[in-house]
């Protein structure tokens, strides 16, 4: 089914309700204080350390719910992609719809449709479509063992962050170029994926460095739910570089890649992007930083043929001024979406070709009130050529107390910005685009981190959603049909995120996480909705991970993590627990094999509820050798 | 009553003030660069004389003011190096760092310039600009460090490649 048709189809549809007033839970969690004792050296030279006197804090270390994933976590998940990679974040949901399709989000509005409210930066490039505002995994293909760290934000972004950044942001940083030298091999090989990556570094100059990498991935198709091999297989290469130099200007970084990706069978992914960013320190008068880049990306199916093609441009200044540290910038960002129906299509987009412009200016300050208290206050201004202008103001107070421990809080306003599926979905006689406006979210937040004894730490906050303006599907006000979207849905969401780690022995972690979501949504009494508010999402009531990391000799190494998923709400898909070791070996040269099961406990599983994309997943075993990352 | 306001207002003008405390204590860089100095065991290698014997724990020692404080235990409990303990020990004035293996040199500390015993001298650019074996330097908002790969090996210290491929630079002998 064309991409296009399976979205009418659910939208129009709304997934199987029993209830009339649907009552959803999920969960999510808090962050982790740094423990440096088990980096290697090579992660401590990479760990960011915010000087006092240059640039703010960075939103991880201040009043929000962030989670971060390292360099050496995802080389222990044993994960083959990305989406696999942020299983291990306890405030993200992820749904694994097929062999190559995942639905992620945070908070709740899971589901391969519906997940449009999370912000995904790669170096700060933006990954979400303007097609749903949802991300396409399965164009997406970062070299795991080059990302320098993941921070996972659950809440509003803040003035910082850009648009989308509703219910959380997924921050990707790659390593410079400069940790990336000499020659490096990985590869994997397992009943569901096999891949391979070669990458080559070295010195640019007296200060600057390079690298080129390419990196190719097999997956197998999974199985239909009536049984056989499905008609999801999905396969790629990529082959891309960056380089790092300074100049007496400052600190320049290039990079891009090129991809030609066949997912889902015979879908053709074409596409890649080029990105260059400046940083100059003033010294006095803090720090410059300008970022352009160029993205294209083409998806040719026998349905439909989309082009994507992007240029954004963002530049920020920081600097401190007393008690104050200011950030504060814009940015602009052009996007030229076209999708073609095949002729005789059911659904599609009028008219074929837009051009979407948004730009935005922030600024925030963090005032510095006393040692111990800060208070940051931002206003991010937002400009959609679909939905116009929007002001999105957030304030956040944060205590640093005498043990160490941080208490914060925070209120936020944030929007998700209309999309081509909500302006422009055609459905000849049934459907029209209509003047869909911006999806509103005021966020309130409540967070404690605490590391009460060296060796065990803690995070928790809680949050209380209020939406308005959500999407539905209704009538025609005289006619009745034809049918178009409009914002008549409101209500509330709220939950509890945790996580923490315990430190046993120098050789052996405990991680936990856990999220609870509690849903609340209506139709507004003035609106009709033909969706079943399809809009919202179908999540689970919670999600528990816990993972234990140990240290078996000087080079054997043995993880095992639990993760328990409730029951989805609206569909009630069964919840599952499933379980993932690894084992793995480490020579003295550095070089690793391991040998990783994911998903153990049970034959076969269903992830999500999507009735069109969905496929039974089932155990996967997965040996890999990694020399010179 | 009026006074008592302007009282209230006084010192709430005064807490607007103050000077920010801020970042200084959530900053990482001391924990990193303690986290250093306890990983660097692994990757230099001293003379068997080093050590009075085959048991002898390693010990990293600060002279001088110490910027650590339970950073540099924390990071530095539970771990060895070259199957040997790891220990801190904190120089009074004017002590030898007879018995130390690597010295983290703190403020207000003499450095030993002309150090030839078999100790990894460790200075900071946050101190001084004067290099010892392994200089500390924040670059990028990121704790590196340059080598001065003659100073160790005239002492009798060998270094790691990998030690080595992470400097910012590395001075050879000659």
């Amino acid at each position: 089914m064309s991409f296009v048709a399976g979205l009418a189809a659910l939208a129009v549809v709304g997934p199987a309700v029993n209830d009339a007033a649907p009552v959803v839970t999920q969960a999510a969690a808090a962050a982790r204080p740094q423990d440096l004792s088990g980096l290697s050296l090579e992660e401590l030279a990479a760990i960011e350390v915010t000087s006092v006197s240059r640039r703010p804090e960075q939103l991880s270390q201040a009043a929000a719910a962030v989670f971060v994933i390292t360099r050496d976590d995802i080389r222990r998940s044993g994960a083959a992609s990305l989406p696999e990679v942020l299983r291990l974040a306890p405030n993200l949901q992820v749904q694994r719809v097929n062999a190559g399709d995942y639905a992620i989000s945070a908070r709740g509005f899971n589901s391969f449709e519906t997940a449009n409210k999370l912000l995904v930066l790669i170096d700060g490039r933006s990954i979400y479509t303007t097609l749903f505002s949802g991300v396409l995994w399965d164009a997406q293909g970062v070299v795991l063992e080059d990302i320098e760290q993941i921070e996972v934000i659950s809440g509003p972004g803040g003035a910082l962050y850009g648009s989308n950044a509703v219910n959380g942001v997924i921050n990707i940083t790659t390593r410079s170029a400069r940790n990336t030298a000499g020659p490096a091999l990985s590869a994997g090989l397992g009943n569901d994926d096999r891949t391979l990556t070669l990458r080559q570094g070295g010195q640019l100059g007296d200060s600057g460095a390079w690298r080129l990498f390419a990196t190719g991935f097999d997956r197998s198709a999974s199985e239909f739910e009536t049984g056989g091999k499905a008609d999801d297989a999905t396969a790629g290469v990529r082959i891309g570089g960056r380089a790092d130099w300074d100049t007496s200007l400052g600190s320049w970084s290039v990079q891009g890649d090129l991809y030609d990706h066949q997912v889902l069978g015979d879908v053709v992914l074409q596409g890649g992007h080029l990105q260059g960013r400046w940083t100059r320190d003033l010294g006095e008068n803090g720090q410059l930083m300008a970022q352009t880049y160029y993205d294209h990306t083409d998806r040719v199916s026998a349905a439909s043929n989309e082009r994507v093609s992007t240029i954004d441009l963002a530049v920020q200044h920081a600097f401190d001024s007393g008690s104050h540290a200011v950030v504060w910038g814009g940015g602009y960002r052009w996007v030229e979406n076209s999708l073609v129906s095949a002729p005789g299509s059911g659904a599609f987009l009028s008219p074929e070709e837009r051009r979407i412009t948004l730009g935005n200016l922030f600024i925030q300050d963090q005032i510095s009130l006393s040692a111990a208290v800060t208070l940051t206050v931002g206003v991010k201004l937002e400009d959609s050529s679909f939905t116009g202008f929007e002001v999105l103001p957030n304030v956040r107070l944060a205590w640093s107390r005498e043990d160490g421990s941080l208490v914060w809080g925070a209120i936020s306003r944030a929007a998700r910005t209309a999309n081509r599926i909500d302006r422009d979905l055609t459905l000849p006689g049934l459907l029209v685009g209509g003047d869909f406006q911006s999806e509103q979210l005021t966020a309130y937040e409540l967070g404690y981190r605490s590391q009460p004894t060296p060796n065990l730490s803690f995070s928790i906050s809680a949050f209380y959603n209020d939406y308005d303006d959500l999407r539905t599907l209704q009538p025609d006000a005289a006619t009745f049909i034809p049918l178009s979207f409009g914002n008549g849905g409101e209500g509330h969401t709220s939950g509890v995120e945790a996580w923490g780690s315990y430190q046993i022995t120098p050789r052996w972690r405990l991680d936990f996480g856990a999220a609870t979501l509690d849903k609340d949504f209506r139709v507004k009494a003035d609106a009709l909705d033909l969706s079943n508010l399809a809009s919202i999402g179908d999540d689970p009531g919670w999600q528990v991970l816990l993972g234990s990391k140990s240290q078996l000799t000087d080079n054997l190494e043995l993880d095992v993590r639990l993760r328990a998923v409730d029951e989805l709400d609206v569909s009630h898909l069964d919840g599952y627990v499933e379980a993932d070791v690894r084992l793995g070996w480490r020579f003295a040269n550095g070089s690793e094999i391991a040998l990783t099961g994911s998903n153990l406990l049970d034959d076969s599983r269903l992830e999500t509820a999507d009735p069109t994309r969905r496929r039974v997943l089932g155990r996967s075993v997965y040996a890999t050798y990694r020399a010179g990352f | 009553m009026f006074r008592r306001l302007a009282l209230t207002l006084a010192a709430l003008a005064l807490t607007l003030m103050a000077p920010a405390g801020r970042s200084h204590a959530q900053s990482l860089e001391y924990a990193v660069k303690a986290n250093y100095l306890v990983r660097f065991a692994a990757f230099v290698e001293w003379p068997p004389t080093a050590f009075e014997a085959n048991s002898a724990p390693l010990i990293i020692c600060v002279s001088g003011r110490d910027p650590f404080g339970e950073t540099l235990d924390q990071a530095a409990g539970g771990q060895s190096a070259h199957g040997r303990r790891i220990g801190v020990r904190r120089l009074p004035a004017g002590a030898a760092m007879t018995g130390c293996h690597i010295l983290y040199v703190g403020a207000g500390s003499a450095a030993a310039a002309n150090n030839r015993a078999a100790v990894l001298i460790v200075t900071d650019s946050a101190v001084t600009q004067q290099r010892g074996m392994i200089h500390f330097v924040v670059v990028s908002n990121r704790v590196r460090f340059h080598i001065d790969k003659a100073a160790a090996t005239s002492s009798g210290l060998g270094m790691s490649s990998r030690l080595l491929n992470l400097a910012i630079s590395v001075r050879e002998g000659g």
